[in-house]
């Protein structure tokens, strides 16, 4: 919809440009720090809390597990000391000693588990008494070996389990030795654990593919074979914890033998057995313990940032949509204004008009009589022939300038007191044909050729017929008047519906001089007219303005300088409401 | 038909001269005041067969004249001139009693006319009037 004025520039206002500019960062800034600072807070907090108690659920878990574990090995070296406990309380050294006796033991004893390696009756010398087991043992003398001399010298150390050591067989094993007592004579049934069983009782847990379980003896050598790196009889680079009978859980990095170099970080529990003083240790990658409440805590912080981001990109738009409506609002509220204000300004000047336009015709009556006087006066006096002359051609000439002061004072009123509408059905297509004979001679004589472009079917709109004449008469003219007398051109009057505001607009086109755009504001101005003096009374596109207006529809110009214009009359197909019905005259008093 | 007499009325002294000089030149009687309350006067004293009246003066306006006018129950017809060359104003003063309207400023020879039409208006009203009292008269009817 083209405004009043589309040569006037209230599109860009730097001003205003700078005002949207400010309004639309301050509307971002604010949303994104009610919305997207605290949506990040809030994420970010429950991303630590629940960090927090994830890790607290993992260490619980740890303890838990090695807690069972621990048990799981205890018991497993107090089954095979009960058994063996159970065969030095049942039966005397004579009866062991018999290797059939031993061996019928044995069996009993590896029935279920297959745990011993070998079972030995030793004398208080050190001496092998019987054996039962894959080795040839028999001729070795255990008297400077360390268990030996340990559970000999010992008070009542009636159980010995030993470390891992390698011993005679040269393969790493430990050994439970259990001491009876004949009255005086001491003699000790030792029983060697079967690795491979124990190994896979300690080893026997899966936690991920980082993870592991080992024993380590109080010089911190492992018991167990570690799975990642090192083994049985090794040191460990993993530290000797202080004794302590509770699981203890610890977060460090604590090297492995695999890479000694970077060493990951590690949470680890570990715990002391009673006998043999063993720590059990179980650890795995932090990284892979806490995977899962990594990955949950990645993916909801890549969640909670989109959205944020989201957000942001959101209100950007909204904002950019408002700023749109507010700039399309102002330049309505714009328009509105100026049309007011020339509304207004044709009001005042209509009032002024019609008291200057009465106190003109009352000298110009009188102008008027007195030269009437004067040509009676002429008749009946006799006077030399040239000055008779002279006398008629003034006499005409103040008779035309009277008439033509009438024109414009009668301009002035009609002008004053566009209320006398009469609003009725109008067919826009057939007004535009009545009002072509009239200017027809004028634009043939002018070379202007007439275009009319009428569309057909075009609805009807409720106007003041006579009145719509004189805007088209007016704006014919102006038109053809634009081509300043160069004997060629055209004018171009066409029609079409306008479903989107709900009318009919009317081009009227010329190929004419155009209007400059210093001027193109003033031209719908009471008064403003470029044509020569006594010409025009600057009137005719102010009364077209004010006709069109009453109507409830606008007039707009669109023009270049040198290359013609386009006047466009919209007129709605109802009058807006409040405007007068068919037949009815507004009343307006004279002063 | 002998020739009018006629009330001038406006507020303008230059106006009034003008016109009664141009319209004395043409052998009608003619008496200018310059105001509605002078103007009434002088329908109570002289006998005048038509009235040019302006419609804007200060005081007693035209139409106001033309009210108190009529109330004298003469057979003077007046005749508006007047700068706003409005329909409703003159139809206005028309309801009222007026002949006819002419704005100005105005062709003396578009005013001669309808002075003589509002002079044959008079003449013949006034006739009919006369007319019917001797009717009445004559079958022996008082009034």
């Amino acid at each position: 919809m083209a405004g009043p004025k589309s040569g006037t520039s209230v599109l860009k206002n730097p001003e205003r440009e700078a005002y949207y500019k400010r309004q639309f960062r301050k509307f971002v800034f604010f949303t994104a720090v009610s919305s997207i600072i605290p949506l990040l807070i809030l994420g970010w907090i429950f991303n630590y809390y629940y960090t927090d108690f994830v890790k607290a659920r993992t260490k619980a878990s740890f303890v838990t597990q090695l807690e069972q574990h621990c048990k799981l090995v205890e018991l497993f070296l107090q089954e095979q000391v009960a058994k063996l406990e159970l065969a030095v309380r049942n039966h005397a050294k004579d009866f062991l000693a018999d290797e059939r006796n031993l061996s019928a033991i044995f069996v009993t004893i590896n029935e279920k588990r297959g745990a011993f390696t070998d079972l030995g009756l030793i004398d208080s010398e050190g001496r092998h008494l019987a054996y039962v087991g894959p080795y040839d043992l028999m001729d070795k003398n255990y008297s400077n070996s360390f268990w030996f001399q340990e559970i000999m010298t010992g008070p009542s150390k009636q159980v010995y389990i030993s470390d891992m050591f390698l011993g005679f067989r040269d393969v790493p094993h430990f050994i439970i030795a259990v001491m009876g007592t004949d009255g005086i004579e001491r003699w000790i049934l030792r029983a060697t654990i079967e690795t491979e069983v124990f190994r896979r009782i300690v080893e026997d847990v899966k936690i991920g593919s980082t993870g592991e379980v080992f024993l380590l003896n109080t010089q911190g050598v492992y018991q167990s074979n570690p799975s990642r790196g090192g083994k049985m009889l090794e040191r460990s680079v993993f530290p000797v914890m202080p004794f302590t009978e509770t699981v203890k859980v610890a977060i460090g990095r604590f090297g492995t033998s695999e890479n000694p170099d970077r060493p990951a970080l590690q949470i680890a529990s570990y715990v002391w057995l009673n006998n043999p003083r063993w720590m059990l240790v179980m650890r795995q990658d932090y990284s892979e313990a806490l995977y899962d409440v990594n990955h949950v805590n990645y993916v909801m912080l890549i969640i909670l940032h989109a959205s944020a981001f989201m957000i942001l990109v959101v209100t950007i738009f909204i904002t950019r949509y408002m700023i749109r409506a507010m700039r399309k609002r102002d330049v309505e509220l714009d328009r509105a204004n100026e049309c007011f204000f020339q509304a207004s300004k044709l009001a005042s000047v209509g009032e002024l008009s019609a008291g200057v336009a009465h106190e003109i015709n009352n000298p110009l009556a009188i102008i008027n009589f007195e030269g009437q006087i004067l040509a009676d006066m002429e008749k009946e006096s006799e006077m030399a022939p040239e000055f008779r002359e002279q006398l008629l051609r003034s006499l005409a000439r103040i008779s035309n300038q009277v008439k033509r002061c009438k024109r414009l004072t009668h301009n002035l009123l009609k002008f004053s007191r566009q209320t006398e509408s009469q609003i009725g059905d109008v067919d826009v297509n057939s007004l535009i044909a009545d009002v072509i004979p009239l200017v027809e001679r004028e634009a043939s004589t002018s070379g202007i050729r007439l275009i009319v472009e009428p569309e057909p079917d075009l609805p009807r709109v409720s106007a003041d017929s006579s009145q719509l004449q004189q805007v088209f008469l007016n704006l014919i003219t102006n038109a053809i008047d634009a081509h300043n007398q160069t004997g060629y051109g055209s004018v171009r009057i066409s029609t079409r519906a306008n479903a989107k505001d709900k009318g009919v607009d009317v081009l009227i086109s010329d190929t004419g001089s155009g209007i400059p755009q210093e001027i193109i504001d003033k031209i719908f101005d009471p008064f403003f007219t470029t044509k020569p003096v006594g010409k025009g009374t600057g009137l005719g596109l102010s009364i077209c303005y004010g006709i069109v207006s009453k109507l409830g529809g606008h007039l707009s110009v669109q023009s270049k300088h040198g290359e013609g214009s386009v006047f466009t009359v919209f007129l709605p197909f109802e009058p807006p409401q409040g405007r007068k019905k068919p037949g009815e005259t507004e009343q307006k008093t004279t002063p | 038909m002998e020739n009018a007499r006629i009330l001038l009325v406006d507020d303008e002294t230059e106006f009034t001269d003008s016109m009664s000089r141009l319209l004395r030149s043409r052998g009608y009687q003619v008496t200018a005041v310059n105001s509605g309350e002078a103007a009434i006067k002088a329908l109570g004293q002289g006998r005048f067969d038509v009235m040019v009246l302006d419609l804007k003066m200060p005081g007693m306006d035209g139409m106001a004249t033309l009210r108190e006018a009529k109330k004298l129950d003469l057979f003077t017809e007046t005749l508006i001139l007047t700068g706003h060359a409005t329909v409703d104003t003159a139809l206005e003063a028309i309801k009222l009693g007026a002949y006819d309207y002419l704005t100005k400023p105005c062709e003396i020879g578009d005013l001669v006319l309808k002075i003589q039409g509002a002079k044959k208006k008079k003449d013949d009203t006034q006739e009919e009037v006369i007319t019917k009292k001797i009717d009445g008269i004559v079958q022996g009817k008082s009034f």
